[in-house]
């Protein structure tokens, strides 16, 4: 039975056009979430995998733009839409929660009516009354006590707060929540109580998660499959296991080669050589050969094809490109 | 992330670049350039008086009393049948020089003062503060003329007075930089190599405050060159000095209104108003270039 | 002589006043603190990496602090290399020789770097106050080789560029050779690499190894990543709300952790190995870490520790011999 599609990004580029040259942020990006699954996008800071996210809630700041490409949430293409129907598209298809998002609550409104602020705008609900019991209802979902509607900011840990956060993607009960670094700045132990309740609310709501980090550790204990974005462009996709177990791409497993772990014999670090590249001027050919050990001649000369080892499965890399092709 | 888009390691952080850099975002805000022009035409004037002049400022009965403008006298003349455009291009020279200057002397002991007391903290910036509260709270122009008189007319003591009155701004926006900077990683780094608490003042406190000083720079000229002319005005200005403000006093003082010749009371007047277009336009520019969320914005 | 230990700390103390109103302060009849850290003794040896882990509010960064001179402590004493350090103000430090011997790496590489200083100056700063530089051309000299010493290389390409036109991992490295530059013995490294992407953090980790077999430095390592703290570092303490809660060699305390806190952080830290991940319990704690202001009396996690028992709660517990060289400070593992 194929599962159905809650997100579908193709040939996405955006791009910040900057005094100094223009930033291929984004460029030419194909990726799929299905329903009830969480899907991970790792990559480096300065990937381009906030600017995907951004693009996705059609919030891109200026000077950048989306050049081309399409990204459909159920069956509607985002990127043809107008600010005013993408306004009322984000938050009630597609929400997001954001890194240090526990900081942007406003400290003079009681936790609730800032939910409840939202389905107002939303239309959800006309008055602020009829939103009380669903606020509560939310606050069961993300494991807080319902009574805490009525809190300030200030009388909530960050735990708790992170929460509130995630009531607040959940209030209009989107098809998608984009979770941009959730957890960075939080404690091990916070973080893994955030996770939980992010894995909890997926299990009861069905809903899809597409968790956007750097944190592979994490990515290996609660994403389905995973994304590798490198310079603007995913290198590689699989499910979690093949990812870590077996993984195609050089950067994929210099990435990985790269992590210390608390687990296992303790080995030696290979951190990779050199530095993501500069979006404006990106190398020619494959963006990752000036600092993959297994590079060849033609990496630096052409763009490496997609090889394709099943559905949602698949590399860009010229070592797994057949011999004629290589030329 | 796409706060990292401007990835770092291309530019060269040379002086010239940064010129360059600065002027490219400069040059697209218009009331700036205007404003530079306009400063331009001001500075042009006071270097090179001597030589625009038609007639020499100080020269008595070049023409007739309060003579109309005409070909030979574009602005007519005084009282004294000085020639007035000749005045007011002099007196461009009083008053950059008096702005420019006591901008500067109000830079340099409100940062002092704000430094001191930000970073030093304790006694040192009660007593500072509480100097700062009492500097502020005095009512600026009685203070300025009584000051004024016991000192004497001079432009070296109005520029004095004016920066005495004017400091205390800049010593509170340095002074609660300062703190913020204080508890700054580098200045903790700069503790632990080892570097003495003026060390550190001098080193790192002082080049980070100094943009924003500079920008208030630019408001601070403008002031002093209408306190000049106000203290000039009232008959308090140096009397050997031809300054826009003393053409003014001279002016209201022979009833120039009501003579032959308006133009005595409206050149000064408006060569006052256009430096002080110009100076603010500038700083509305530079107050955009400089923060780059106001750029944002647009 | 002092033999094998270069720094030692004998019950350390550190308490902030908090900031109340004179009518509070007065209703209250008391100054209110926050025992940021609170007895605290421990060794480091010559050539060690000691790693002191926790989470925030645990006190790990104060303790860093402390050692440096950039906080004195409230109580308690301080010795490097068998003499008492602490109750020297920092100010004192350059005379007294301490300054050359203990360093500090900072955390934030955005942060730690005046942005207004290009790398060199940076660099010169610390040759320059404490005098240890001649000439121009030593001065130069001495910021090139350390400059190549951190992999900035070639080091003229990079000592003339201010920070923001560095990478972060190069910004880290150049913190890195600003603590190193006066060759310290001791370095108080404060979460050196928590800002950086994970795929380049082992080459800055890599740096602290190679400064310690390269001149035998020290280092104390303050992470609240467990991972790194493993890669790094010989032995650790675990802090918790300005305690040691469990000391021991890496490896034990991480593979073998007797204390709850330690079980609970250890089985919070995601592990890079989606199968292993799936089986593996968690051990969990209720609620969240409480500011050190007013801590619980006894021991400090029992409302939080899921097997505290009545005694937790009245008496604080001993430090115990769990195995050799680890130490835990539990109830359920002392001998009553």
């Amino acid at each position: 039975m194929p599962r159905k599609e809650v997100l579908r990004i193709e040939k996405l580029k955006t791009h910040y056009y900057t005094l100094g040259g223009i930033v291929k942020a984004v460029d030419g990006v194909d990726l799929r979430v299905y329903k009830g699954e969480l899907v991970a996008l790792v990559g480096e800071s300065g990937c381009g995998k906030s600017t995907l996210a951004f693009s996705i809630m059609g919030m891109v700041p200026p000077p950048g733009r989306i050049v081309s490409g399409k990204i459909y949430l159920s069956d509607i293409n985002l990127v043809e839409l107008s600010d005013e129907e993408l306004r009322k598209i984000r938050w009630s298809k597609v929400s997001m929660v954001f890194q240090g998002a526990m900081n942007s609550l406003n400290p003079v409104m009681k936790v609730g009516d800032q939910i409840i602020e939202a389905m107002l705008y939303h239309d959800v609900i006309s008055r602020p009354e009829e939103g009380r019991s669903t606020v509560k209802h939310l606050f069961e979902l993300v494991g807080l006590d319902p009574n805490r509607i009525d809190s300030y900011p200030h009388e909530l840990s960050g735990g708790m707060k992170q929460r509130v956060v995630i009531a607040m993607a959940m209030a209009l009960n989107p098809d998608l929540i984009i979770a941009d670094e959730p957890t960075t700045a939080l404690d091990v132990t916070t973080q893994a109580k955030i996770m939980e309740v992010l894995k909890d609310v997926q299990k009861k709501t069905g809903v899809s998660i597409l968790l956007i980090t750097h944190d592979l550790p994490l990515v290996a204990e609660v994403s389905d499959r995973v994304y590798i974005m490198y310079a603007g462009k995913i290198v590689e996709t699989g499910d979690v296991f093949t990812i870590f177990k077996s993984p195609r791409h050089p950067y994929t497993q210099g990435l990985i080669g790269a992590v210390p772990s608390i687990r296992g014999p303790k080995k030696k670090l290979v951190a990779l050589p050199g530095e993501p590249p500069d979006l404006r001027f990106p190398p020619p050919g494959c963006r990752f050969h000036p600092r993959c050990s297994k590079a060849m001649d033609i990496c630096g000369k052409k763009e490496p094809p997609r090889i394709e080892f099943g559905p949602d499965d698949f590399v860009s890399c010229w070592l797994f490109a057949k011999e004629g092709e290589r030329k | 992330m796409s706060g990292d888009v401007s990835r770092p390691g291309l530019r060269k952080g040379g002086i010239i670049e940064k010129t360059k850099e600065f002027w490219r975002v400069y040059s697209r805000i218009r009331v700036g350039k205007i404003g530079l022009v306009l400063l331009l035409i001001y500075v042009v004037m006071a270097v090179f008086a001597p030589w625009i002049a038609p007639y020499n400022p100080r020269a008595i009965l070049v023409g007739k009393h309060f003579e109309p403008p005409s070909w030979k006298h574009p602005l007519g003349t005084d009282e004294m049948g000085r020639d007035i455009l000749s005045e007011v291009i002099y007196g461009a020279r009083t008053s950059l020089l008096v702005g420019i200057l006591a901008a500067l002397l109000t830079m340099v002991i409100g940062t002092a003062i704000g430094i001191a007391s930000g970073y030093i903290g304790g006694i040192t910036d009660d007593l500072l503060m509480r100097l700062t509260d009492l500097f502020l709270v005095i009512p600026g122009l009685p203070f300025i003329i009584v000051l004024s008189v016991i000192l004497g007319a001079s432009i070296w003591n109005i520029i004095l007075v004016i920066a005495l009155i004017a400091w205390p701004g800049t010593a509170r926006l340095v002074r609660s930089e300062t703190l913020s900077l204080k508890e700054r990683m580098f200045v903790h780094a700069s503790r632990v190599a080892g570097a003495s608490d003026f060390y550190i003042m001098v080193h790192h406190i002082l080049p980070n405050v100094l943009p924003i000083v500079s920008a208030t720079m630019v408001l601070n000229v403008t002031r002093a060159i209408i306190l000049e002319a106000g203290l000039s005005f009232l008959g308090l200005g140096d009397p050997t000095a031809i300054s826009w403000g003393t053409m003014l006093y001279f002016a209201d003082k022979e009833g120039a209104m009501l003579s032959p010749n308006p133009y005595y009371i409206i050149a000064p007047g408006v060569a006052l108003m256009g430096i002080g277009l110009a100076f603010v336009f500038i700083s509305y520019a530079l107050d955009e270039v400089v923060n780059p969320k106001l750029r944002q914005r647009r | 002589m002092s033999g094998n230990i270069l720094v030692k700390a004998v019950h350390l103390k550190k308490y902030y006043p908090v900031r109340t109103s004179f009518l509070e302060s007065i209703l209250r009849g008391e100054r209110i603190f926050v025992k940021a850290v609170d007895d605290v003794s421990f060794e480091i040896k010559r050539k060690e990496i000691f790693v002191i882990a926790g989470e925030t509010g645990s006190g790990k960064t104060t303790t860093g602090k402390l050692l440096v001179g950039l906080e004195e402590p409230t109580s308690g004493e301080i010795y490097y290399n068998g003499e008492k350090i602490s109750g020297i103000p920092i100010k004192k430090w350059k005379k007294h020789g301490l300054r050359k011997k203990i360093q500090m790496i900072f955390q934030d590489p955005y942060e730690s770097l005046n942005p207004r200083q290009y790398v060199f100056d940076i660099l010169a700063e610390p040759l320059i106050v404490n005098k240890v530089v001649s000439s121009r051309e030593e001065l130069y000299d001495r910021i090139m080789r350390k400059l190549e010493e951190v992999k900035l290389i070639p080091p003229e390409e990079f000592a003339f560029r201010y920070p923001h036109e560095l990478s972060g991992g190069q910004r880290q490295r150049v913190v890195v050779a600003r603590g190193m530059i006066l060759e310290p013995e001791f370095v108080v490294a404060d979460e050196p690499v928590s800002m950086l992407d994970a795929s380049i953090r082992a080459n800055v980790l890599d740096l602290l190894e190679e400064f310690r077999s390269k001149y035998g430095v020290t280092f104390l390592y303050i992470t609240h990543d467990l991972a790194t703290a493993r890669y790094v570092g010989d032995r650790i303490a675990i802090m918790y709300l300005g305690k040691f809660v469990e000391t021991g060699p890496v490896d034990e305390v991480i593979q073998n952790p007797q204390h709850p806190y330690t079980k609970a952080l250890v089985s919070a830290i995601p592990v890079p190995d989606p199968e292993y991940a799936r089986k593996k319990k968690r051990f969990e704690l209720y609620g969240e870490i409480p500011t050190p202001i007013n801590p619980p009396k006894g021991c400090r996690l029992h409302p939080r520790c899921p097997l505290a028992m009545d005694i937790c709660s009245r008496e604080e517990p001993p430090m115990v011999k769990v195995g050799p060289d680890h130490y835990a400070s539990c109830w359920l593992l002392a001998k009553r």
